[in-house]
């Protein structure tokens, strides 16, 4: 197997035309890596990963690949593995042709041709299919041959462009496991571009999310959910309750003060006094009923149920809260019935779980 | 930055211009250099006033227009009916009005021209019918009335297939919506069905004005030479290369030709109505009434029998030793299909030729156009597109005296043969004349293409070329093989510039065979013969393409 590299995207900047896609992007994607690229769709994830292979030029900065500058390098001379969204597989070639295309461009011996191309079908499960043609295999079967493409050249990166999105849900789940399986085995450092939050967070060793074409943030997964570094982080991964309120420095940390809330007194000192957002997870959201003894831990504010939504592990509750509107997650137990639209209810905040965003 | 493009990209760009300046833009310039300018070489429309001043020009101008314009009101009365039929009702006579639809690829009119002479003619089957019966005898043959009969019926499934699809694309909901508000019957179908229809409608009919004011074949075979084609023929042909007057007329009929297209395309413009919704629904086919079902097969069943009267007759014709004054022929003979394989085999044989090597040129061109479109950003790169397309609007005529004009004088390397009198000079019209068919078919072939399979292969270390020849030459198999199919059969029939091109019976087509056939009454049976074999020809190559191309579709459909 090929050592283990590293990538480096440098103060990248891209625009057709008057659109800036990309904008002084910079990243760096540590060797053996399983790298994300998250963001909403038209957030430039997909322009990144196709400038890395090469398929797009960027008007300023650098990619580097084992830190060696390939700006100028055209696709082809890259030596890098590409998994497209449609899986594109060539219709007028058996499996083991599309597979051994690679091999037969870097004028391998026939027979290693051959023994490569085996190796690659039996590494995604699919030895015995070298025969048939791609539109007799299923969307997985696919998928895979995609892969055993890709990795049959022995790329120095690996780089998967929305792999799963034309899979249905269970398969997806599956096939993400697979993926992550064969990159652990093969140490190959890999860029994986999707929109869908919970499979970047569920699979990658760090994530980068991108919006209007700029870094949001950079981190491993738990970092982006507990400590989001913006609205648009907190709101994107994960569903989030906003509240404005100002902040002022005090001896223990902050002081938090809205007119829904009153004052609440945080860990983390403000970055500076004034207007901010405080963000805390639905789950995080304590309910009691209004006559319940209430923990004083929390800063409880009183609500009525505005709708009920039940999804099986948990209930998510839309509570009207003065003029605010708080989602609170309460798992679900058999047997008990939780609370009904109309219900007064109170709400508990846990200062702990808060997390303070500027303004 | 990278530049946008490559130094391969910008050659095979400059390649493909510098063909179409040569063979199709200074020709044409040159014709119209020549009409307006004196032999000192200073400005005149002194050429064009002279062709005014002649009464025989001025008729045959008017002549020109009012069969033009003729046969596109015949042709869509006729295409019309049978259009609605299909996409409105249920109905059993697709299949057959598909069937019309490739009947004026596989035979032009001018070979049939003769033998609906002799079924419709003064002295045809039909009037010597109806002269027994009821003592009266339509003038449909006769002079410009022939003409505008033979193209109307060759050229309307023009209209007829682009108003199907059009039909077709329109959305049920659209139909619903009006009906919802309270329109019915003729109102609406005047009110939105055809409206929404018009942008296929003037395609079609554009297209059949263009083919009618390019026909030179179809007014020579039937004696009327008062018309702008035929006299641009005859002028050069007769008094020579030097006379302005035809180089006028040739600037007519490109202007003419070119205002069809302008004014296709200005009715067109903005009226993209893609009106088939995402799963959406084509419009309700109703059952027909017994009274419908009576009129509308009586009409296919009528317009049938007519279109096939021209194939029918030349088939009679060819198997015929005499054939005249009689309803159908007397003595039965198979004479003339040994006297055309004893006279003409060579025609065969060079129709195979020029077609070939005009239709494998046209492809090359077409995917290289094709490609640089679609694939590139090379710089002026639609123009290309542009000026391949605008071969549909030069004549053949006009593109034969602009050779002759142009390339005279001009030897040959290595072959002391002047390039004017070679065969090679044939074949470059047809590959001018038919790239817009093997163009369109190439870019439809290419556009299907995800783009991403070509990088798949770019990624997998195979450089551009190597991904051409790997990758998007063999998926886009089946379209270059239906581009060379359609510009192979369209010119092994093309007679107007090989009228003008041929100057020796060794290098003549078929088609130019045929041609010189009918010209005597001795000839027309051997003529229908040769006619006969080259329908048949044609149609075993479409209908072999046709499976091929299935087959591949087939395929390719799978995987999508």
């Amino acid at each position: 197997m090929q050592t283990k590299v590293r990538v480096e995207i440098e103060n990248v900047s891209l625009s057709y035309g008057r659109v800036e896609v990309l904008r002084e992007v910079s990243l760096t994607a540590e060797p053996g890596e399983f790298f994300a690229l998250l963001g909403p769709s038209g957030s430039g994830k997909s322009t990144l990963l196709r400038l890395v292979a090469g398929f797009t030029q960027a008007q300023s900065g650098r990619v580097l690949i084992g830190g060696e500058d390939v700006t100028r390098v055209p696709p082809w001379k890259r030596n890098l593995g590409m998994v497209f969204q449609n899986y594109s597989l060539w219709p007028h070639m058996t499996v083991a042709e599309n597979v051994a295309f690679g091999l037969e461009e870097r004028r391998l011996p026939r027979d290693v041709i051959r023994d490569k191309v085996t190796a690659a079908l039996g590494l995604v499960g699919l030895a015995e299919f070298g025969g048939r043609r791609p539109n007799q295999l299923s969307g997985g079967q696919q998928q895979r041959v995609a892969l055993a493409r890709t990795i049959a050249i022995e790329p120095k990166v690996l780089l998967l462009d929305e792999p799963l999105s034309n899979l249905d849900a269970k398969l997806r789940v599956h096939m993400r496991g697979e993926i992550l399986a064969l990159q652990r085995k093969l140490g190959i450092t890999t860029i994986f571009v999707t929109h869908d939050q919970e499979e970047a967070l569920s699979i990658s060793d760090r994530v980068a999310v991108l919006e209007a074409g700029v870094i949001q943030q950079v981190g491993t997964p738990m970092e982006l959910f507990d400590r989001p570094a913006n609205r648009f982080i907190a709101n994107f991964v994960g569903t989030v309750n906003l509240l404005a309120g100002t902040v002022e420095p005090a001896p223990q940390g902050a002081v938090f003060e809205s007119p829904l809330t009153g004052r609440i007194t945080l860990a983390a000192p403000p970055a500076r006094a004034g207007a901010v957002q405080i963000a805390v997870r639905p789950h995080a959201l304590a309910l009691a009923a209004p006559g319940a003894a209430p923990d004083p831990a929390r800063i409880w504010v009183d609500g009525i149920v505005a709708e009920r939504e039940f999804l099986g592990e948990f209930v998510r509750y839309r509570i009207r809260a003065g003029d605010a509107d708080l989602i609170a997650d309460q798992p679900h137990l058999a047997g008990e019935p939780g609370f009904a639209p109309g219900n007064a209810v109170k709400v508990g905040i846990n200062p702990a779980q808060v997390k303070m965003l500027g303004a | 930055m990278i530049s946008r493009f490559s130094l391969a990209q910008a050659t095979i760009a400059l390649a493909i211009a510098a063909f179409l300046a040569v063979f199709l833009l200074i020709p044409v310039a040159t014709v119209i250099y020549v009409a307006f300018t004196n032999p000192d070489g200073s400005l005149t429309l002194s050429h064009l006033f002279s062709f005014f001043q002649l009464s025989l020009m001025r008729e045959s101008f008017w002549n020109s227009l009012i069969v033009a314009f003729a046969s596109v009101v015949i042709a869509s009365l006729i295409a019309l009916p049978l259009a609605y039929f299909t996409v409105r009702f249920q109905f059993r006579g697709a299949l057959l009005i598909q069937t019309l639809g490739v009947l004026p690829l596989v035979m032009p009119p001018f070979v049939g021209a003769v033998a609906m002479q002799l079924i419709f003619g003064r002295s045809g089957s039909l009037n010597l019918l109806l002269g027994e019966w009821f003592g009266i005898n339509l003038p449909i043959m006769e002079g410009l009335n022939g003409v505008i009969f033979v193209e109307a019926l060759h050229y309307f499934p023009f209209i007829l297939l682009n108003l199907t699809v059009a039909l077709a694309n329109i959305d049920s909901a659209m139909e619903e919506s009006a009906q919802n508000l309270g329109a019915s019957g003729f109102r609406l179908f005047r009110r939105i069905v055809f409206p929404l229809a018009m942008p296929g409608y003037v395609a079609g009919a554009s297209l059949v004005f263009i083919k009618v004011f390019d026909d030179l074949g179809t007014p020579l075979v039937l004696n009327v030479t008062n018309m702008l084609a035929p006299q641009a023929y005859l002028r050069i042909t007769s008094i020579g290369i030097e006379d302005p007057v035809g180089y006028v007329i040739s600037v007519l009929m490109v202007a003419f030709s070119l205002l069809a297209l302008w004014a296709s395309a200005l009715v067109l413009k903005n009226r993209e109505y893609a009106t088939l919704q995402r799963g959406g629904s084509t419009l309700a086919r109703r059952r027909l009434t017994p009274w419908q079902a009576v009129l509308a097969y009586g009409w296919i069943v009528l317009v049938l029998a007519l279109v096939l009267a021209p194939h029918a007759g030349i088939l009679l014709l060819s198997v015929t030793r005499v054939w005249s004054y009689s309803v159908l022929p007397e003595m039965y003979t198979l004479a003339n299909y040994v006297t055309v394989f004893e006279d003409s085999p060579r025609m065969i044989a060079n129709t195979a030729l020029y077609a070939g090597a005009a239709a494998a040129l046209d492809v090359v061109l077409g995917t290289g156009i094709a490609y640089l479109i679609l694939r590139t950003r090379l710089p002026g790169r639609q123009l290309l597109d542009f000026m391949a397309s605008a071969a549909l609007a030069i004549p053949g005529v006009v593109l034969g005296i602009g050779y002759l004009r142009t390339f005279r004088g001009i030897e040959l390397p290595f072959m002391g043969e002047p390039l004017t009198s070679s065969w090679i000079i044939i074949m470059f019209a047809y590959v001018v004349r038919r790239l817009p068919y093997a163009l369109r078919s190439c870019m439809a072939a290419l556009t299907q293409l995800h783009v991403s399979l070509e990088e798949a292969a770019e990624n997998l270390g195979a450089n551009k070329r190597r991904t051409v020849a790997r990758i998007v030459v063999p998926l886009m198999a089946g379209g270059i093989l239906a581009g060379f199919v359609t510009s192979f059969i369209t010119a092994a029939v093309e007679l107007s510039a090989t009228i003008m091109l041929v100057t020796s019976q060794d290098d003549a087509p078929m088609s130019y065979g045929i041609y010189l056939y009918m010209q005597s009454i001795a000839g027309r049976g051997p003529g229908a013969a040769l006619g006969v074999i080259a329908v048949a020809l044609v149609a075993l190559g479409t209908y072999f393409s046709n499976r091929v191309l299935k087959a591949r579709a087939a395929e390719l459909e799978a995987r999508l």
